[in-house]
């Protein structure tokens, strides 16, 4: 299984707290898109706790962090 | 690029700037342990405009617009700002309101919540808790999903209003300045006595509130998210940046002789701890729910967040609403209608909290 996280447009702490459930929740790879760069920073600060594969893909507009299994 | 402000050292800067910015403005004249608030500052400010006549409360404070144009510069220099909006703006609205109501029954915003214990007023303390209970009771809306829903891209000159808006109120200060013994001058009222009265030259307060504004929009300072982060994935992040604000605060104090401990005549303070706590569940509970505490409104603003600006619009709403109709306490105590304010504003906020659980467009 895998899961999609689309955060972009919502406002703090909603990005963190819907990746931090799909983390929790989903030991497949999991996809988080935010839009802001508060976002993407605190984002990195929680992947950096967990033992898991991170790749992280921007865009002009979107920072895409694609995530492996557990 | 990687934002040297995003760092655990980061963070802990920005919240020495903030702080020491803070004790020197209230060194150079600004009101007693309130060298920045922007819930007092902002009630200043509407009532230079008028919009509210408590004439011990009205001075066109330039740190509210400073605070928004400096994050502004950040934005745009580190090719952040991003306008944006469309998420549940009135209710944001009715967030900033319900926040203003609790700020000055409190008396301050959480910032001036924690300078206020940096300068020793141990009444502080009540309404710190406060907060804390507040951003606990939102972490539970949080961590249940709550959202207003997610914000859309928009037009760059359209986003670029709130921030005009300020400068255009800053430029009026410029060219409106106080006349000595003068309540008012051709456009704006200036105290002449009481807090109103009491501020630091203006270059200092646009100099300073300047870099606060970058630093907060580069930092991400925000005081409810430092507890929040806490609360929610135990990140220590932004709680390390709110307590170097306060023990830098609390340093130049004690360097500054603005150090007094005690319970009894604090500046701009009352000894109602129940209401000092009400007042700052509210504060606590509205800006969880709303995004962030008034100063990250500001610097969020700054950067496009048209949703944001919306809440600081609430918020100064509310802030002229609260002496029109006798909402704000003040040293004496209460204001006339201000518990049943708080107790209307709680509701108002868990109103929004449970409207606001029943989508989550967010998750695919």
């Amino acid at each position: 299984m895998s899961r999609e996280v689309d955060a972009r447009g919502l406002s703090c702490p909603q990005p963190i707290v819907l990746a931090f459930h799909a983390l929790a929740e989903e030991p497949g790879p999991v996809t988080i898109i935010v839009d802001t760069q508060s976002a993407v920073e605190s984002l990195k600060r929680l992947l950096s706790r967990e033992k898991r594969t991170v790749e992280i893909i921007e865009t002009m507009e979107t920072t895409v962090f694609r995530i492996g299994p557990r | 690029m990687k934002n040297p402000f995003s760092t655990t050292g980061g963070i802990i800067a920005a919240g020495v700037v903030i702080g020491l910015g803070a004790a020197i403005l209230q060194k150079l004249g600004n009101p007693g342990n309130m060298g920045i608030c922007v819930a007092c500052f902002g009630r200043d400010v509407v009532g230079a405009v008028g919009l509210h006549r408590a004439d011990t409360v009205q001075y066109a404070r330039p740190e509210i617009f400073a605070l928004v144009i400096g994050a502004f510069v950040a934005a745009i220099s580190s090719g952040e700002f991003k306008p944006r909006s469309g998420a549940s703006p009135v209710a944001r609205f009715f967030l900033g309101a319900a926040v203003a109501v609790g700020a000055l029954i409190f008396l301050g915003c959480p910032w001036r919540a924690l300078l206020r214990l940096a300068g020793g007023d141990l009444n502080a303390i009540a309404g710190i808790l406060g907060l804390v209970v507040g951003v606990v009771i939102a972490s539970r809306f949080n961590k249940n999903k709550f959202t207003l829903g997610a914000a859309k891209p928009s037009n760059a000159i359209l986003g670029l209003g709130f921030v005009l808006f300020m400068v255009a109120l800053l430029i009026i200060r410029l060219a409106y300045p106080p006349i000595a013994g003068e309540a008012k001058n051709d456009l704006l009222f200036y105290s002449i006595s009481g807090p109103g009265s009491l501020h630091a030259p203006l270059w200092a307060s646009l100099l300073i509130a300047l870099v606060i504004g970058f630093v907060g929009q580069r930092s991400r300072f925000c005081s409810i998210g430092a507890f929040q982060d806490v609360l929610l994935f135990k990140s220590w992040h932004l709680f390390l940046g709110v307590v170097a604000f306060v023990v830098a605060a609390f340093a130049a104090n004690l360097a500054f002789g603005q150090f007094h401990l005690g319970i009894d005549g604090q500046p701009i303070a009352h000894k109602l701890q129940l209401w000092n706590f009400m007042g700052l569940v509210v504060v606590g509970l509205g800006s969880a729910l709303g995004g962030g505490c008034p100063g990250r409104q500001l610097f969020l603003a700054g950067e496009g967040d048209g949703d944001a600006a919306v809440f600081v619009l609430g918020l100064l709403a509310g802030l002229a609403m609260a002496h029109n109709w006798q909402l704000a306490s003040s040293p004496a105590g209460l204001g006339a209608h201000g518990a049943t304010a708080g107790i209307l504003s709680v509701v108002v906020i868990l109103v929004i909290g449970l409207a606001g659980l029943k989508k989550s467009p967010a998750v695919a």
